[in-house]
């Protein structure tokens, strides 16, 4: 696309001019769009959270996870002492589901918070 | 939706393209960037980095390192995301060795492991990398003991394999990480320890205490706090730094370390290590930082709240 579209410039460019990094928006470009969002909690020693997509498809997708209501927010899969809690969680996708699993070493509650793009990841 | 705004990507008829299909669509929402920026963690100022974003609230976020030196994977201008973890370890040192970030409602933390950044240096438990004097008595390979032992005093000795610095290159840190895979009475054990003033020192199936000792010591007390299991780890950054310093010195070479009793008192009063550890962490070895920088970082935080 060269001759339409459109193209939203930041605060200082010509938008006749501005390269791509300095435009918010430029119809030539995907952006990733939020098709759900949303958060789950598990309480116990090790299991799964489950939320279901349908998209038929694999969505592009981020996750945070909070621990015992510590008030810290963690990417993914990442081990960590959190208020004396040891959590690893494995967040995946597929064409159906958005899965977490979740393993510690003693029981506690994590709140997994979770976006998912109506991008597929390719 | 009866109205707002789509556009189609090229080739889609905006009407009928579905979500994928479309560059934007009002339905759904994007993330709007707060702030960005980068820089660098250093050992020096604590391995962790705070960014304030004063939202009040936790915002989406993104935090991306960039491992320099570290080889493991892509080159030394690839980016990973954060959480990233150093290497093949095992979930026991994760982390240990691994970059992590966090937000809470004021700022968003980057967080390096104690122990990311060091490069490690194994006995590659064999036998003929331990060593004990036992004072009066004589030397036991294959074990080394620190203390009293039955009445005699012990100095000890461990040599490490293919140590990978190049000659004459600046040490940041380094520290002897001792595995207490047994122990006696406890006690506190004053020492005093060496390196071996050798190019490339040989193993210990024989006593290596002839060896001439470097200039650069350090004394220190084994805690008796210090129970089977723990590790005992004192800077040797001094001695490193001295062998390598030497004329003959090869990256590759191997190195060996002295830890000389220092007025032990109370019999049975010792600690050891031999080659009985089959775990990664449960064995002796030596640590070495070469620079204080330890990872380079971008981030980018979102406006959009984690809204849970």
């Amino acid at each position: 696309m060269s001759d339409f579209g459109i193209k939203i410039s930041k605060d200082g460019y010509d938008v006749k001019t501005a390269s791509i990094t300095e435009q918010t928006f430029n119809s030539e470009k995907n952006c990733l769009k939020i098709v759900a969002e949303g958060s789950s909690s598990y309480t116990g020693t090790g299991g799964s959270i489950t939320i279901a997509h349908n998209l038929d498809y694999i969505p592009a997708w981020l996750v945070w996870y909070e621990v015992a209501d510590s008030g810290k927010w963690f990417p993914q899969y990442v081990t960590e002492d959190v208020s004396g809690k040891h959590v690893t969680v494995n967040p995946y996708t597929n064409s159906t589901n958005f899965v977490a699993d979740i393993s510690m070493d003693s029981s506690t509650t994590v709140l997994v918070y979770y976006v998912l793009f109506v991008d597929p990841i390719s | 939706m009866d109205y707002g705004i789509k556009v189609s990507q090229p080739g889609f008829d905006v009407n009928t393209a579905t979500g994928k299909n479309l560059v934007f669509s009002s339905k759904y929402q994007t993330l709007h960037v707060h702030s960005q920026g980068s820089g660098t963690i250093k050992d020096s100022t604590g391995r962790t980095v705070t960014i304030a974003h004063n939202l009040g609230y936790v915002p989406k976020f993104l935090v991306h390192t960039q491992l320099d030196s570290v080889t493991n994977y892509g080159d030394a201008n690839s980016y990973f995301i954060a959480p990233y973890v150093l290497g093949d370890a095992g979930l026991a040192i994760m982390e240990d060795r691994q970059v992590i970030s966090w937000a809470d409602s004021t700022n968003l933390y980057i967080k390096v492991g104690g122990g990311f950044g060091y490069d490690e240096y194994h006995t590659g438990l064999e036998d003929n990398n331990y060593g004990t004097n036992l004072n009066g008595l004589g030397y036991i390979a294959s074990i080394m003991y620190l203390g009293k032992w039955s009445g005699y005093t012990a100095d000890g000795a461990i040599r490490f394999n293919s140590v990978n610095i190049a000659q004459g290159a600046d040490i940041y840190k380094a520290s002897l990480v001792y595995y207490i895979e047994g122990a006696g009475d406890s006690g506190n054990k004053p020492v005093s320890i060496y390196g071996a003033d050798e190019d490339n020192a040989g193993d210990l199936s024989s006593s290596p205490f002839g060896m001439a000792k470097t200039t650069a010591t350090r004394n220190e007390t084994i805690s008796s706090s210090l129970g089977v299991g723990s590790t005992w780890s004192p800077d040797v950054t001094a001695m490193v730094q001295e062998i390598v310093d030497r004329a003959g010195w090869s990256i590759g070479n191997h190195m060996v370390f002295f830890v000389m009793d220092n007025g032990t008192t109370g019999d049975n009063n010792y600690i050891y290590d031999g080659n009985a550890g089959n775990f990664y962490t449960s064995y002796s070895y030596l640590r070495v930082l070469m620079s204080d920088t330890l990872a380079n970082y971008k981030y980018t935080i979102f406006l959009d709240k984690i809204d849970a």
